[in-house]
């Protein structure tokens, strides 16, 4: 068993350069037993080749990854994928199409003596049982993705890497095996790493999400947390919708033309604001003028003019209809101050 | 002008009815069939032979065919494995290690390609024994005069040397899209790099090895011009030898259908272990980074390139060289081949003409009027493509002697073997060129009023003449350089290069030999390199 002082993967200061161009600049992140920890980040920001780290199909330049606690790179040394018990679901699954469903979950165990009863077990828990002599092409994409799944569950892997596991499905398909996907993952007990550039996606499924920047983690944290205190102005407009009001900060508080809001920082400072933290209230006198509507049913998105010529936005419910031209009242709820020149 | 389709049956809507299935025009038909005469000739004379001698054997011993038989397929076997080894390996290290100038080592390994194998035999007899330009160097040095490369191991190399770029070029490609996410699926699911190497890349490499395997199996078993040279018996020299001065050719045409049953053979054999191909896999062409060498493997790889190029170039390259310059202080001039460069000029324009002639209507047959029969016409066009190209010729001598003796030992009958050989060469340009005309264009030309000639004239050919080009610059490098059938069919003084090549070569005379060689390779290789270095399509 796992020591909860030990996490499943450790990477410590890993550099990588293709060439001249750094992929991973002191990258460092640990996962946690258990847990399901998900890399996001725009396309080049190294997530994928973080991943292959881990894997062992990049050796990197410098720096440490540890899983369970055993170096797997260190001083230079490191041990090959295929020593490394880590299970991978590649982007494109990567099936042998060769081979059937059997012949892909049992590729990884055909020493063990009980290879048949483990791939019968790994075929049941991703629901594909009555399908082992199917080959890939006569999966659907769904399908073939349990195939993956099961493929790298089936050695019982130390913990499992997915490559942005659901960028080969329809939408339409993309909830149901999301779900499915995180049942089956808690169901094994396996730590999970998976890399992701939508953001919803990696919000919905993870315990910690690593955002990552240039190469590095800018942050990891829960969802909660890291969407309510984003850590740079960068973060916090890649995991949603956000505004920046211009404002002043002294003794606790930042003056902003949409009122104060508390702060510890000094000077001036950029003041990102939710459209969920923006109430409006129709009212002829005020000086806010509303400029689009975005009308989704559930929810509508409102931008408004302030006085001082930004744009900020406002999600509201289904009510009240504003329409462009209305002058309203802005109040803000919510709003997290950075240092302006961050 | 009758409304209702002839032969009673009805016709399909015309909305419905799909292009591809349209009725065959008479005309057109007719041109098809005439097309297909020479391509039928062999297969036909060589079935009549057999009918005709029965179940004897022609007056040739059973004891002399074992014989046959045993050098025939031991010359075959070695030369495969070797090619195979050798091609895979320059494939292999020039498309996924990072070997220092990949991209020069791929080009050097394919070039040996332009070599025919009897250039390659005068290589070795003008490199070796008494006068011959290693033996001046080991003579140099001390180490005396080298023995005359003769016999079994001098075919194996040059049948080797100069013809695994066939193997690199069937498997380099493969290798090049070949799925690197699948190795590593492998490796990340604990294979060792043995284990991967068997489940992973060979099964996907299993179709171009074999396919290359099939290729150099046929290529040795009908190869005449090295064989001869080097004295080394087989087939195809015991068939020329029996040919030769001789009234009575059955026993060269006996013999000729065993060498035709064995290649049958062959490509059964391989049709088996080629087995299914990999199909359905969406794994392909992603980027891959070459794989490190550590030093030791680096300087191992080098090394074997180096000598692979030295031996299928450099080789080739000074000995021929040599030979000129030492004729040239002699009084043979390079020069002295005009005449033979003309006349295989000659013979390679009229068949490339000829065979695209041939190609057109067959290939307008094949895809725009499909039906049961275009499908056997392609198959008896097709049929020549693995024949010896010795028992081809063969086939046609007889045919002019006894049926048509008034084309016996001229142009026509020669000709008329050239596109029974090549036809497969041009019919598959001339297919591809047509398929990249969309039938809605002729549609258009005709719906504004053209009539189906002017709209081939002046729509369809325009757009199909690069791959008919293309087609017949390749059928034109096959023709200079084809040996077997030219030697017997050829009008009588009509040397080209590759007759001059051989005769000289067999009395000795390499300086001759090699400056006629040196013609024909640069001759061949400048339309050679325009075909490679084109946009592939």
């Amino acid at each position: 068993m796992t020591d909860h002082a030990t996490p499943a993967i450790r990477v410590r200061d890993v550099v990588k350069r293709f060439g001249g161009t750094v992929a991973l600049d002191h990258l460092s992140f640990d996962a946690w037993p258990g847990s399901l920890l998900s890399l996001l980040g725009p396309s080049g920001c190294g997530k994928t080749t973080a991943l292959r780290v881990v894997a062992g199909f990049e050796t990197p330049d410098s720096g440490l990854v540890e899983i369970e606690g055993i170096p797997m790179f260190a001083d230079g040394g490191s041990v090959p994928p295929e020593k490394r018990r880590v299970g991978m679901v590649f982007q494109d699954y990567a099936l042998f199409p060769h081979m059937d469903v059997a012949g892909n979950v049992g590729y990884g165990v055909h020493r063990r003596p009980d290879a048949a009863r483990r791939v019968a077990e790994v075929v049941e828990l991703v629901g594909l049982r009555g399908y082992e002599h199917r080959f890939p092409h006569e999966l659907s994409g769904g399908q073939q993705q349990r195939v993956a799944l099961a493929r790298a569950l089936a050695p019982d892997p130390r913990v499992i890497l997915l490559d942005e596991p659901f960028s080969n499905l329809d939408a339409a398909l993309r909830d149901r095996v999301r779900r499915d996907l995180k049942e089956i993952l808690l169901h094994a007990g396996t730590t999970a790493v998976f890399v992701t550039h939508d953001q919803e996606e990696a919000l919905a499924m993870s315990d910690i999400v690593a955002v990552m920047q240039h190469g590095r983690v800018v942050q990891a944290a829960s969802p909660d947390v890291l969407y309510q205190s984003p850590a740079t102005p960068w973060v916090a407009g890649f995991l949603g919708d956000a505004d920046f009001l211009d404002g002043i900060a002294a003794d606790g508080l930042a003056t902003t033309p949409l009122g104060r809001f508390a702060t510890d920082l000094d000077g001036p400072v950029r003041v990102m604001i939710r459209p969920e933290s923006v109430r409006l209230t129709p009212d002829p006198h005020e000086t806010a003028v509303v400029t689009d509507r975005e009308y989704f049913g559930h929810d509508q998105i409102v931008t408004v003019r302030i006085s001082d010529g930004t744009s900020i936005r406002a999600r509201l419910g289904p009510r009240p209809v504003i329409d462009p031209g209305a002058s309203v009242a802005v109040r803000v709820t919510e709003a997290i101050c950075y240092p302006a020149l961050s | 002008m009758a409304v209702a389709p002839a032969g009673g049956r009805l016709a399909p809507p015309s909305g419905r009815m799909a292009v591809g299935h349209r009725k065959t025009p008479r005309s057109l038909a007719f041109l098809g069939l005439l097309a297909i005469v020479p391509s039928v000739v062999p297969i036909a004379l060589l079935v009549v032979v057999g009918v005709e001698s029965g179940a004897t054997t022609a007056g040739i011993p059973i004891r002399r065919l074992l014989e046959l038989a045993i050098s025939t397929g031991a010359l075959t076997l070695a030369t495969t494995i070797a090619a195979t080894a050798i091609g895979t390996t320059t494939a292999w290290l020039t498309t996924r290690t990072a070997l220092p100038a990949r991209k020069m080592w791929a080009t050097l390994s394919t070039i040996p390609l332009v070599i025919p194998s009897y250039v390659g035999a005068l290589t070795l007899l003008g490199a070796s024994g008494n006068g011959g330009a290693l033996s001046r160097i080991t003579d140099a040095i001390g180490l005396g005069t080298l023995p005359s490369f003769r016999g079994f191991w001098a075919a194996w190399a040059a049948l080797t040397l100069w013809n695994y770029p066939f193997v690199h070029l069937l498997v380099a490609p493969v290798l090049r899209r070949s799925a690197v996410v699948l190795e590593e699926a492998a490796r990340g699911l604990g294979a060792s790099r043995g284990r991967m190497f068997a489940t992973i890349v060979l099964p996907q490499l299993r179709p171009a090895l074999s396919a290359a395997a099939l290729l150099i199996a046929l290529y040795t078993l009908s190869d005449f011009g090295a064989v001869s040279l080097l004295g080394y018996e087989t087939f195809t020299k015991a068939i020329y030898a029996q040919f030769r001065g001789r009234i009575d050719v059955s026993p060269a045409l006996f013999l000729s259908a065993v060498l035709v049953v064995l290649a049958l053979v062959i490509i059964v054999a391989e049709r088996r272990i080629r087995g299914r191909a990999i199909l359905h896999s969406r794994h392909t062409g992603e980027p891959t980074r070459p794989i490190p060498l550590s030093r030791r493997a680096k300087v191992l790889a080098l090394g074997f390139l180096t000598l692979v190029t030295l031996a299928a170039l450099g080789l080739p390259a000074s000995v021929l060289g040599y030979w000129v310059w030492r004729g040239a202080s002699q009084g043979i001039p390079i020069a002295g081949v005009g005449a033979e460069t003309v006349r295989a000029g000659l013979a390679g324009f009229l068949a490339a003409g000829a065979t695209i002639a041939a190609a057109l209507p067959l290939a307008f047959i094949t895809i725009r009027h499909r039906s049961r029969w275009s499908g056997w016409l392609e198959n008896i066009a097709w049929s020549t493509y693995s024949l010896p190209h010795l028992a081809v010729g063969l086939a046609f001598l007889v045919v002019a002697i006894r049926f048509v003796p008034v084309t016996y030992q001229t142009l026509v009958i020669l000709v008329a073997a050239y596109v029974a050989m090549f036809l497969p060469q041009g019919l598959g340009a001339a297919q591809t060129a047509l398929r990249h005309v969309q039938p809605a264009l002729e549609e258009a030309s005709r719906g504004l009023g053209v009539s189906p000639i002017a709209t081939f004239r002046k729509i369809t050919f325009p757009l199909m003449s690069p791959g008919l080009a293309a087609g017949a610059a390749i059928v034109f490098l096959s023709v200079m350089k084809e040996l077997p059938a030219t030697l017997l069919l050829r009008p009588t003084g009509f040397e080209t290069l590759a007759v001059r090549i051989w005769s000289a070569a067999s009395e000795s005379l390499y300086a001759r030999a090699s400056a006629a060689a040196l013609v024909l390779l640069a001759v061949s290789s400048v339309p050679l390199y325009v075909l490679v270095t084109r946009e592939p399509q």
